[in-house]
């Protein structure tokens, strides 16, 4: 066994992983208090992704500007998008397929509007770093996935202290746990829900912004932004800690995969772990599972 | 012969939208994987056909039965677990996923190139007959007792069990028929277009099929064909690029499911008595309205 | 009498909360069998854990000397035990007929698959449209039984709360089993109207040779019609006897006058 080998595979998947966990935590966010998979929120982290590419390269404003303008703009577009497409299904109660199905028309348009207007060609982000790398224990590590990781840990900190200790961020717990209560008891369901959304978009501001970095923006990106669902399934859909826990396990067994397996057979292998998961274990590694009531 | 592409064109998709209708309009779980079994049922076909020197006649119900295995691997499994509806559909979304990956890396189906050159099979007498004994097979499907177990599951699936309705086994009956029928309409695809790549089989073009059924309703037949109809017909007529397309697709998803989520003809069918009744019911309203003033 | 169902310390808990503890009790054949408690005492819970809605913590529920526990519902109700539902679940955008009909398969196959696709050809009568034809005669058969066949075609929805009660025990009824379990039948109905369900009841359960095992809070109706009852109090037995028994036991007067308890 090369150890080196195996400590650089660990390396870069746990940067990959740290993506998919910003990636799963708004996701998950999302799935706890709707209770549905919100199909268009990969297309939310896309089109982020452009933000922030127009914004360096055609505004030339530096990363931070960059991130921030994405993360406001994509917070914008999730609230907008719970609105326009899923809050006349919430207040008639529709089912999740409904729920679901106003979820992918959301996905499909915006992917293709961005084909239509913007252009299939991939986007390469200007260069952020002099020297892209540095070396731990002979591992090389990019600068920017260390800026990233750095600063998903720090975004995913300021969530859970808003989430666990601030009155919003309690209404947003009680609506999770039990909206129709939650709203008896005073919670305004409308505000919260439009909340989660903007939150859920600040973190597919961050993780558009950081993918296009290490991956240029271009509207083909659904086959990573899925990933999200694969992460936010191993931790349990719906759980915050599983998201970021989540992520971490797919990005490392991913790039364990395409070392010691198969590259191609990689994503075959995320779905496959995702079909495992939701027959096996639904809950997966920290969620709730909520049958059906009688 | 440009009308007549279109014309095939249109019941090619109305048969995969046929299958899926009885599985997603009438058992209640919604697929984003469908075209998985397109492109099973395509590659089956072509490479029965080009690499075997099969015949189309007996390849293409090869290429049913291959898909509605193939929608065991998936079926089995999850609908064994009893997933909640929206955990299935992610599954299904996986499913297709991974199904697409698997065909860009398999020797037997060329990779990503794709297979070219394949022969034209699918001409209009043949998609038509086709067409007829699919819908003829789905009719009486729905209109007994296998239909009837599977309408039961999607009113209230407790009170279905309770009527002794095996929900595996109706959901999974419902899966494999709307697979073979996906098959078949990815091996006519495959047969008209003449050329098949893994590509053309992505998750949008699942979401299109699902699309297609929600917008004729859910819980019709008769609805799903007419819209297949109209999403082939419309933008052909209308002469719109492909991404336009597309993103009218996705505003109308999101229109029907905001304003009229039972669809076209929802839980109805299309028939020359509906029409007759319809006039007749317009006849004694505008009566009744005649005596009110 | 032989006994019909067995229930035998039978226990269920949700995520540490007991809903049901140790219930023992005995139902005969052709007998009418009620049970009775406050509201959230669990019976309906017990309902669920015989017919495999849910599965029992602990405990065993065995039916015609076989024991039943824990298979799933569409296996329970083939062998015998049908129910209706205190939150009414009928298939709603299907008319009362279809509803029954749909009821009337589990015993009356009257073609396989193969007929379905192959032999149901347009204007011409054949196996399917044969058997499709006579499961309506059936059905309506079983809509006259419970009074409401003036309702067969329309849709189960629409229909008024209590015949939408007496569609759902006539589904039951066409599962043709032995054993029927009804749970709140009455409710929302006002005396006269469950003095008249009881006397039904009582005719149904005769007519077929059933054994009935009702949940119910009218009183008069239970004390009218059942044989034997059961009580149970938060989740466990309070009391067991016939009407006159129950009637004159302080314990069940205490839990249902409440005397300061919390939940009753």
């Amino acid at each position: 066994m090369n150890f080196s080998l195996i400590f650089q595979t660990l390396i870069t998947g746990l940067a990959i992983g740290g993506i998919y966990s910003l990636m799963a935590v708004g996701y998950s966010l999302i799935f706890s208090i709707l209770n549905f998979s919100n199909f268009a929120y990969g297309m939310v982290i896309m089109l982020a992704s452009f933000m922030g590419y127009f914004a360096m390269s055609k505004l030339h404003v530096g990363m931070g500007i960059a991130l921030f303008l994405a993360m406001v703009g994509a917070g914008t577009l999730s609230f907008f998008n719970e609105r326009v497409a899923y809050s006349s299904l919430r207040k008639r109660h529709a089912p999740p397929l409904y729920f679901m199905i106003s979820a992918m028309g959301t996905s499909i348009f915006l992917e293709n509007m961005v084909y239509a207007t913007i252009g299939s060609q991939y986007n390469a982000y200007p260069q952020i770093f002099a020297v892209p790398t540095i070396k731990i224990f002979g591992a090389s590590l990019g600068k920017m996935d260390l800026f990233a990781i750095i600063f998903s840990i720090i975004a995913i900190y300021i969530l859970n202290y808003f989430i666990q200790h601030t009155r919003t961020g309690i209404s947003i717990r009680a609506a999770s746990y039990d909206s129709t209560v939650a709203e008896i008891n005073g919670v305004n369901l409308g505000a919260v829900i439009g909340l989660v959304f903007i939150l859920a978009g600040l973190f597919a501001g961050i993780s558009g912004v950081f993918l296009g970095i290490k991956y240029m923006a271009y509207p083909n990106m659904g086959w990573i932004t899925n990933k999200a669902y694969v992460a936010a399934v191993i931790g349990g859909l719906g759980s915050l800690p599983g998201a970021v826990v989540g992520g971490i396990i797919l990005g490392v067994l991913e790039s364990f995969v395409s070392v010691y397996v198969s590259s191609t057979l990689r994503d075959v292998f995320s779905f496959g772990t995702l079909i495992i998961f939701l027959v096996f274990m639904p809950s997966g590694l920290f969620g709730k599972y909520l049958e059906e009531k009688v | 012969m440009y009308i007549q592409g279109i014309l095939i064109l249109c019941m090619i998709n109305a048969i995969s939208a046929v299958g899926l209708a009885v599985f997603t309009g009438f058992t209640g779980l919604m697929s984003l994987g469908h075209a998985a079994f397109m492109a099973v049922g395509a590659y089956t076909c072509a490479i029965a056909t080009k690499t075997f020197g099969i015949p189309f006649f007996i390849a293409l119900p090869m290429a049913a039965l291959m898909a509605g295995l193939v929608s065991l691997v998936i079926g089995i499994p999850t609908l064994r677990a009893k997933l909640r509806s929206d955990y299935f559909t992610i599954a299904t979304l996986g499913f297709g996923e991974a199904m697409r990956v698997l065909l860009e890396n398999l020797p037997i189906t060329n990779g990503a190139r794709g297979m070219a050159g394949l022969a034209r099979f699918s001409v209009l007498p043949t998609v038509f007959l086709i067409f007829v004994i699919v819908v003829f097979f789905t009719k009486n499907f729905i209109f007994s007792r296998y239909g009837r177990m599977a309408i039961a599951i999607r009113e209230d699936h407790i009170a279905a069990e309770m009527a002794g309705i095996n929900l595996f086994q109706v959901r999974l009956r419902s899966l494999f028929f709307s697979a073979a029928c996906a098959g078949i309409g990815g091996a006519l695809m495959a047969h008209h277009i003449r050329f098949i790549q893994p590509n053309m089989f992505t998750n949008v073009q699942s979401t299109l099929l699902t699309a297609t059924v929600v917008a004729g309703g859910m819980g019709s037949i008769t609805g799903p064909i007419i819209a297949a109809f109209i999403f082939v017909m419309v933008p052909e007529v209308l002469r719109v690029a492909e991404m336009w397309r597309l993103v009218a697709y996705g505003a109308l998803l999101v229109a029907i499911m905001v304003l009229r989520p039972q669809g076209i003809m929802g839980y109805r069918e299309f028939s020359i008595n509906g029409i007759i009744r319809y006039f007749r019911n317009l006849g004694t309203k505008q009566d009744k309205g005649g005596t009110v003033s | 009498m032989s006994i019909s169902l067995e229930i035998k310390n039978l226990s269920k808990s949700f995520g540490g909360i007991v809903a049901v503890e140790d219930l023992t009790f005995n139902i005969k054949s052709g007998e009418i069998m009620g049970i009775i408690g406050p509201n959230g005492a669990g019976k309906t819970t017990v309902f669920n854990l015989i017919t495999g809605v849910y599965q029992p913590t602990r405990g065993q529920v065995i039916y015609k000397g076989q024991d039943i526990t824990g298979r799933p519902p569409d296996e329970i109700v083939k062998l015998g035990i049908a129910r209706t539902f205190q939150n009414i679940r009928l298939f709603k955008n299907l008319s009362a007929l279809e509803n029954v009909v749909t009821a009337l398969d589990l015993k009356n196959p009257m073609y396989n698959l193969a007929s379905t696709f192959f032999l149901n050809w347009p204007f011409i009568p054949g196996k399917v449209k044969r058997g499709e034809k006579e499961l309506r005669q059936k059905a309506m058969h079983y809509l006259e039984l419970v009074g409401i066949a003036d309702y067969a075609y329309k849709q189960a929805s629409a229909m008024p709360y209590g015949l939408q009660r007496k569609l759902e025990i006539a589904r039951a009824l066409a599962l043709e089993p032995e054993l029927l379990l009804l749970d709140e039948p009455a409710a929302g109905m006002n005396p006269e109207e469950s003095m008249e369900l009881s006397h039904l009841i009582r005719d149904i359960q005769q007519k077929l040779n059933l054994t009935v095992f009702l949940i119910e809070h009218h009183m008069d109706l239970v004390m009218e019609i059942c044989d034997h009852l059961y009580v149970i109090n938060f989740g466990r037995e309070l009391a067991e006897g016939n009407p006159e028994e129950i009637q004159a036991n302080p314990a069940v007067l205490k839990a249902y006058l409440g005397e300061g308890r919390k939940g009753a």
